[in-house]
């Protein structure tokens, strides 16, 4: 496409503008901000796209702000081999003019000539490419031109694809058919290839239906299965009832041979409840005989008694009168021994008076015996003591006589001691003197305390002196011999054993006192004696006076001697055993009176007891014998023995009946009738209950089949088995599409990508010619497959796109369109269209550029909109056309 | 000799059959149309005087069936006037769960269940013989043990029958197959009359006597049947052959449309053969298409069925027997003015759905990562293509 002749009537700021533009190369319009260059552009696509009618904000928006003009655009374009004039009015009046030249003359208005353009823009524009070359104010840096058919065409042809470049609208069409592909495919699935929502909502229905249909043939498989479940049970039913019905019979007969058994049970319990009565009468009878019997004894042994009672009665009459008789003896023999016995009493008093008198005499001599002694005692005492008084050694003088003696012989023994001893042995009786005595013969010591002469007679006369110690000593015993010699003097006796012997006279002196005094006070105090003495003769001379004619010799006078003591006090001991004996048999009267009489008391007793038992006694026999002769009337004792014989005899009859009825049962009972007939009716029992189970599951199934055959369940599966089938189909066509979609686009992408692939290459080789130009020898780029930059090499520096300045960025950006532009060919081509695109480039890049923009055009179309000189000022063919307001 | 006997001869109602291939629109017409022939096979009998509708089996389509069906059922029966007997057949057996003991098939008026094996008595010197299925598997041949012992005594007889004939089956396992040759010698014999058979659905005579028939089912129920639609009425005096008149009654066609595609004019035809059938709207057609059609051809195939699609009951493709080919022609999709790298992914494409078919050579070109799609793919894609690409509206 190639842009002629553009007008602009109040467009935006613009209220009127007219372009002409030369057919190739640069076209420069310059002019401050805000004067309309973008507005040109703005302006072609609002009158190929926008109908004259639009009333989108958009077009709203363009119209002049402060006149209320309608917005006019006209432009004069050619396009393949179409050449026309085309015009809108929007806002008022609004209008559509078309005028075509070439090929053929054409002229058309409103509607038609919109759709007429869009026709002809549709088969010879590219429309990719007309929005790829032009880099906006504003708008991102993209560099990618991929969209282009005609740049695809171009680059095919470059790459040496098999179609021909020349068809310029044929790529175009193959990037809007994979657009309408992928959009097909879209429907049924996301770009990762899952299902979309639409897709799957109705693989979820068929589930959900498949589901559905499952089950509603599961419930019809159910009815299916009840079915033979019930022709099954009908079956069983005729089966059980035959079996019910045999068991049945067989119980019967069981139970007919159980009821025999049971009647003949009750015939043994009622033989034993007749055994067991006729026992009883039986028992009874014979207890009335025992009875009968019982009372005649009973009756005999009161008679008998009554008969003893009275013979004992008679009896113990007879010995109370005995009794009585014996009593009255008795008492006469009391009466005797009464006056027996108060003689004898009478005689014992006399002897015992006399006794008295008798021993009264004696006493009083006694008692004078007594008085002499006591006097005679006192005469020995007087004696005792005069002979006493004569004798002077006593004890003390005798103990000081023998001390004095002792001395003598000590000092004789020490003497001695001290003198030689002189042994003599006389060899012949009287020859030997010694100390003047002869000696028999023997031998004999001597001490010579003194001068000592032995002599034999005759011969010899040896005299032992002894020595000066012996003289003292011998004046010791002198002196003692003087003191002997005092004492003895004192005692008035010869020596020592003269002392003795006065001592001894002088205490048998002493013993004779003691003797005489022992002997006084052996007769004691006689005071009482002789008070005794004095009133016994005192009492002797007033008996005397009193009893002057009682013949009574016994106690007349003291001189009364002792034998007649004795036999006073004999005859009163006779007297008193005579007394003794009276009282004694007067005791054994009474006694034996006593004893009649209480004997006879007893017997009296005895007679009134007898008395009244034998009324009793009487009584009773007379009631018993009463009793058993009424007894007696009532059944006479034969008729109770036969009724007692008739008992046991049906007894015995019963038994019989009985064992024998017992025995049968026991015979019987051995069969297990009963167990038999339990185990028939267990069996029946369960049969039934299989029976009744069997019926009861039909009842059920009956029921479960008529509720289920008002359901319709064959209705329900259909039902949803329709559907099932619908959306398997629906499904099944999804399916379909979206595998023949998803096959298309896939093929079709991995050939445009295929094919991109191929023209990476030359647009390469035509970015990298043009950059040199602009950055220098060591220029290189990379693109992708979307032949966008992917990074530019400098210096043997790669660095990414993204990381590129602002200024390396947009100069790329006019470098890739003006590739493009120089590689799609000219019948192809649409304007390149850089709109304020090299702020940010510095003077010597942009001279560069404007080199490369000289190199580009022609044969391309230009328009460079640019607010003051710059880059065309390197362009030197280029045409410059100044804005203003 | 008993008066003269008339009678219709009926069977395989299928009662609340549901076909599945028919959409929400189709289905309820075709279940009321299975109805109205119930109801015209009625006035039918009223018309000609029948003493009585004998329906062989398979009344209803299931034991199952719905209580709305089986009260339409009974109502258009009791329509008529005539009294009718019904014989279980496989489809409803007299089993446990049969809609035939059902309270309201038992006290609908004029309506007999022949719900015994042996003779029923119509009247004094006629008997229906029934041979009733009680459950679907019998082990023996009903209609034997049904007609076994019937003496040749005058009396007019009418065995009603359900099944495979042994002579038409060729399933020798099928221990209830009826054995043809008896039934022919008691006819001979004039110990029967008259065989009426339900099962068949096409209206089918059998054997040679004349007298034993299938009355085929009185609305279409399947593209196989061959001769359906029909009711018997029938004449019997006991002397003369059966007079047995088909009598159509049903309204719905299930036709088969068989054709070879392989042009503009072979489409044509078709278009034509379809255009040309009555009452579509009663009409389902099953298509059995072969040949190969470019993609222009196919894109007018589609749209046609589309068309027809909304005129009748129902076309559906029998897949079995379709095999239809479709092939881009050499110029076809270089027409479509793709260009560059296009053209490949075409060939590609084209390569692929030919291979189905490698007689038909498609287009030569670089083989694709694509080889291992589906040649029917690969011709899907070729019409989308084809399609998106504006072929079809530019031809």
């Amino acid at each position: 496409m190639k842009v002629h002749r553009l007008l602009l009537k109040d467009f935006r700021g613009v209220e009127h503008r007219e372009l002409h533009l030369p057919e190739a190369g640069v076209v420069v319009l310059e002019g401050a901000n805000e004067v309309g260059k973008t507005s040109v552009v703005e302006a072609l696509d609002m009158l190929l796209t926008e109908k004259h009618s639009s009333r989108k904000s958009s077009v709203l928006a363009v119209k002049p702000v402060h006149r209320d003009a309608p917005t006019c655009v006209e432009a004069e374009l050619s396009c393949g081999p179409y050449r026309f004039t085309y015009r809108k009015q929007w806002h008022s009046r609004p209008a559509t003019a078309l005028t075509v030249s070439a090929p053929r003359r054409e002229q058309l208005t409103g509607e038609e000539a919109h759709a007429r353009v869009l026709a002809i823009l549709a088969e010879t524009l590219d429309e990719g490419l007309w929005r790829a070359l032009r880099l906006l104010q504003g708008a991102p840096l993209d560099t990618s031109v991929a969209g282009s058919a005609a740049l695809a065409a171009a680059l095919d042809a470059a790459a040496g694809g098999s179609s021909g470049g020349d068809r310029g609208d044929g790529a175009d069409g193959a990037e809007d058919l994979l657009e309408r592909v992928a959009a097909r495919r879209a429907e049924f699935l996301t770009a990762s290839g899952r299902p979309t929502a639409r897709f799957r909502a109705c693989g979820e229905e068929l589930e959900r239906a498949v589901a559905e249909r499952d089950a509603a043939a599961r419930a019809l498989a159910e009815v299916a299965a009840d079915v033979e479940r019930h022709a099954a049970l009908v079956a069983e039913r005729a089966r059980l009832r035959e079996h019910r019905d045999r068991t049945a019979a067989e119980a019967d007969g069981q139970r007919a041979a159980v009821a025999a058994l049971e009647e003949l049970r009750t015939r043994v319990r009622a033989g034993d409840e007749v055994v067991a009565q006729r026992a009883r009468a039986a028992e009874e009878a014979r207890a009335a005989v025992e009875r009968r019997r019982e009372r005649a004894e009973d009756a005999a042994r009161r008679a008998g008694e009554l008969a003893r009672q009275e013979e004992q009665l008679v009896r113990l009459r007879a010995a109370e009168e005995e009794a009585a008789a014996l009593t009255a003896r008795l008492e006469e023999a009391r009466a005797a021994a009464g006056e027996d016995a108060d003689a004898a009493r009478t005689a014992w008093s006399r002897a015992r008076a006399a006794a008295r008198a008798a021993e009264d005499a004696e006493t009083l001599r006694r008692l004078a015996a007594r008085l002499a002694a006591h006097e005679a005692a006192e005469r020995d005492v007087a004696a005792a003591r005069a002979a006493l008084g004569g004798l002077l050694v006593g004890e003390a003088l005798l103990r000081r006589v023998e001390e004095a003696d002792e001395a003598v012989r000590v000092a004789r023994a020490a003497a001695e001691a001290a003198a030689p001893r002189v042994v003599v042995e006389a060899l012949a009786d009287g020859r030997v003197l010694l100390a003047g005595e002869v000696l028999p013969a023997g031998t004999r010591e001597a001490t010579a305390t003194g001068e000592l002469e032995v002599a034999v007679d005759g011969l010899v006369r040896v005299r032992v002196v002894p020595g000066g110690g012996a003289r003292d000593l011998a004046e010791t015993v002198a002196g003692a011999e003087r003191g002997l010699r005092a004492v003895l003097a004192e005692a008035g006796v010869a020596d020592a054993a003269a002392a003795r012997g006065a001592a001894a006279e002088r205490r048998a002196a002493e013993g004779a006192l003691a003797l005489a005094r022992q002997r006084h006070a052996a007769v004691g105090d006689v005071a009482q004696d002789r008070a005794e003495h004095e009133r016994l003769l005192a009492e002797r001379a007033t008996a005397g006076e009193d009893d002057g004619g009682d013949g009574d010799g016994g106690r007349d006078g003291s001189a009364a001697a002792p034998g007649d003591v004795g036999a006073a006090r004999e005859a009163e001991r006779a007297a008193r055993a005579a007394e003794e004996e009276a009282r004694g048999r007067l005791d054994g009267a009474r006694a034996a009176v006593a004893e009649a009489r209480a004997r006879r008391e007893g017997l009296a007793a005895g007679v009134r007891g007898g008395e009244a038992t034998l009324r009793v006694v009487a009584e009773e026999a007379e009631r018993a014998a009463g009793q058993l002769a009424r007894d007696r009337d009532g059944a006479p004792d034969e008729a109770l023995a036969e009724a007692a014989a008739a008992a046991a005899a049906a007894l015995e009859e019963a038994r019989a009946q009985l064992s024998g009825a017992r025995a049968e049962l026991d015979a019987r009972e051995r069969g297990a009738a009963d167990t038999l007939l339990a185990h028939a009716e267990a069996v029946l029992a369960r049969a039934d209950e299989d029976l009744r189970r069997t019926e009861a599951d039909l009842a059920t199934l009956t029921v479960r089949l008529e509720l289920v055959g008002r359901e319709g369940r064959q209705a329900a599966l259909d039902a949803v088995e329709t559907t099932v089938e619908a959306l398997a189909a629906e499904h099944a066509a999804l399916a379909r599409r979206a595998a023949a979609a998803d096959l298309l686009h896939e093929v079709l992408a991995r050939h445009r990508a295929a094919a991109r692939r191929r023209y990476v290459a030359p647009f390469r080789d035509k970015l990298r010619t043009l950059g040199r130009l602009v950055f220098g020898d060591t220029f290189d780029v990379e693109l992708d497959d979307d032949l966008r930059v992917a990074s530019r090499e400098l210096h043997g520096r790669t660095v990414r796109w993204e990381q590129l300045s602002t200024g390396a960025r947009e100069q790329l950006a006019v470098l890739v369109r003006l590739a493009c532009a120089s590689l799609v060919s000219p019948e192809d081509g649409v304007p390149v269209v850089l709109d304020d695109a090299l702020g940010h480039s510095d003077p010597e890049r942009l001279r560069r550029l404007g080199a490369v923009l000289g190199l580009v055009a022609p044969p391309a179309q230009v328009l460079v909109m640019a607010p003051g000189p710059g880059v065309h000022s390197s362009v030197p063919a280029a045409t410059v056309v100044r804005l203003s307001h | 000799m008993a008066p003269p006997l008339r009678f219709v001869h009926t069977a395989d109602w299928q009662l609340g059959m549901t076909r599945h291939f028919l959409d929400a629109d189709a289905q309820p017409r075709y279940t009321a149309a299975r109805t109205d022939a119930v109801r015209r096979t009625g006035q039918l009998a009223r018309e000609r005087g029948a003493e009585f509708v004998l329906v062989c089996g398979d009344v209803f389509e299931s034991n199952a069936v719905g209580p709305r069906v089986v009260a339409r059922a009974l109502e258009a029966l009791a329509d008529g006037g005539v009294p009718v007997y019904l014989l279980p057949g496989n489809h409803d057996p007299l089993d446990a769960s049969s809609v035939l003991r059902s309270p309201e098939v038992r006290s609908a008026p004029g309506v007999h269940v022949l719900d015994a094996p042996g003779p029923h008595e119509v009247r004094p010197g006629v008997e229906l013989v029934a041979a009733p299925w009680t459950s679907k598997r019998p082990l023996e041949d009903l209609v034997a043990r049904a007609v076994a012992g019937l003496p040749a005594d005058g009396t007019l007889r009418v065995v009603a029958g359900h099944g495979a004939v042994d002579a038409l089956s060729p399933d020798r396992d099928d221990p209830a197959r009826i054995a043809l040759a008896p039934l022919e010698e008691a006819l001979a014999a004039g110990r029967l009359h008259y065989v009426a058979l339900g099962d068949r659905h096409s209206t089918t005579r059998v054997g040679t006597s004349g007298a034993v028939w299938y009355a085929g089912t009185p609305e279409v129920t399947d593209r196989r049947e061959v001769d359906p639609g029909n009711v018997l009425v029938v004449e019997l005096d006991g002397s003369s052959p059966a007079r047995v008149e088909p009598v159509r009654v049903g309204t719905w066609a299930f036709p088969l449309v068989r054709a070879e595609l392989d042009s503009d004019e072979s489409l044509a035809a078709l278009r034509e053969r379809l255009t040309a059938l009555p009452a579509k709207d009663r009409t389902v057609v099953t298509l059995s298409l072969t040949g190969t059609l470019t993609l222009a051809q196919k894109a007018e195939l589609d749209d046609l069925l589309e068309a027809q699609r909304h005129l009748f009951a129902g076309v559906q493709e029998w897949e079995r027997h379709t095999d239809l080919v479709v092939l881009p022609a050499d110029a076809e999709l270089s027409d479509l003015g793709l260009g560059g790298w296009a053209d490949g992914a075409v060939a590609e494409l084209a390569e692929l759905a030919g291979r189905a078919d490698p007689g038909g050579g498609g287009g030569g070109g670089g083989g694709g990562t694509g080889a291992g799609a589906d040649p029917l793919v690969a011709r899907d894609a070729l019409a989308l293509l084809h399609r998106l690409a504006g072929g079809g509206s530019r031809a």
